[in-house]
């Protein structure tokens, strides 16, 4: 249990600065996707804020129980297996939740893909630092 | 922001009394003047932050009013010409920057952003009406925004379009921060809105002999 902890806090820690860098990039390199985050459908005061910046280790601890439960079906290398996690979380988990999000709610394609993108290289990252620390 | 903007309007309408008051006002004596702007006159603000470029339209309608001004020497001195802009009514076409520059202008305790027209400097010639093209104007202005009054000089350029109408347009490049005002910020501060504003103004004014 103490393992699993550490490594689902390690895994959050690395996921809360590659979300950070990545909106920093966002900003830096892709303006007019930025630009669509200063609507008032995006709330980051408050409450808000802090959950936002929880959710590293929301995902962290949910993709430790998923590598924890089934990381026998994954082979090959540590970075194949990786990979392939985070390929299966993009299909099973992001994509049906991005094509929900597209048809429901006014957010542009562009945008809905960038979340997309994110979501499964978080996956894939955490799925990397998994099969090297859990294999 | 919206505030800033309407302040130009304010002083503009100054300068067009001003000029207006050319034929009619007294020298070396105080005259009132009232004076219109015009449905179709524009002011607005317009800022950028690092990833977009925003403008605030100012939609107050500004009932007629009735200034003072003195004349002496390409010189024009006002009295009672302030104009109390509503902060709620700043337009920026996007509820969240709306809502930013509210906040950050604290329009709940400071609902008005006030613009009072000190002075006018424009050529003699043109004050006599004698100026069939655009003339320069430069305004003195006092801008009170939240709490904080600061002196700024407007340039501006305008015509006489006809008898008592007149026409001004300019801008105007403001700090946020001389206000005491902190630019609005989004994404966790990873989008900021830039300190520098600028006013840009468009208005036609009717201006009237206050005994007419």
């Amino acid at each position: 249990m103490k393992k699993f902890f550490i490594k689902s806090l390690t895994a959050g820690a690395v996921l809360f600065l590659l979300s950070y860098a990545t909106l920093y990039l966002v900003v830096l390199l892709l303006p007019n996707v930025a630009e669509q985050y200063y609507d008032p459908m995006f709330s980051f005061e408050g409450i808000k804020g802090v959950l936002y910046l929880m959710h590293p280790f929301v995902l962290s601890f949910a993709l430790a129980w998923f590598w924890q439960r089934f990381k026998g079906l994954f082979h090959g290398s540590f970075w194949q297996r990786g990979i392939e996690m985070g390929l299966t979380y993009g299909l099973i988990a992001t994509l049906p939740s991005m094509w929900i999000l597209f048809s429901a709610m006014s957010v542009s394609f562009v945008l809905v893909c960038s979340w997309l993108l994110y979501g499964v290289m978080q996956a894939i990252v955490v799925g990397i630092l998994f099969a090297r620390l859990s294999p | 922001m919206p505030l800033i903007a309407r302040l130009p309007c304010i002083f503009l309408s100054g300068i067009f009394w001003f000029i207006l008051a050319g034929g009619t006002a007294r020298h070396d004596a105080y005259a009132k003047i009232r004076y219109q702007l015009d449905d179709d006159s524009r002011l607005y603000l317009k800022g950028t932050s690092n990833v977009n470029t925003f403008i605030c339209d100012c939609q107050d309608r500004f009932d007629t009013q009735v200034i003072e001004t003195e004349h002496k020497a390409g010189t024009t001195k006002y009295r009672y010409a302030e104009l109390r802009m509503r902060t709620q009514t700043f337009n920026c076409r996007n509820r969240k920057i709306d809502s930013d520059m509210h906040k950050a202008l604290k329009a709940d305790r400071f609902p008005f952003i006030k613009v009072a027209l000190l002075e006018t400097r424009q050529p003699p010639r043109c004050f006599e009406g004698n100026c069939p093209d655009w003339f320069d104007v430069q305004a003195k202005v006092a801008i009170t925004i939240t709490d904080a009054t600061r002196t700024e000089t407007v340039p501006a350029r305008a015509r006489i379009l006809g008898p008592n109408r007149f026409q001004i347009r300019g801008d105007k490049m403001l700090a946020m921060t001389d206000f005491g005002i902190a630019p609005p910020q989004a994404m966790l501060g990873l989008i900021q809105v830039n300190n520098a504003i600028a006013i840009h103004f468009d208005l036609t004014i009717q201006v009237d002999d206050v005994n007419n």
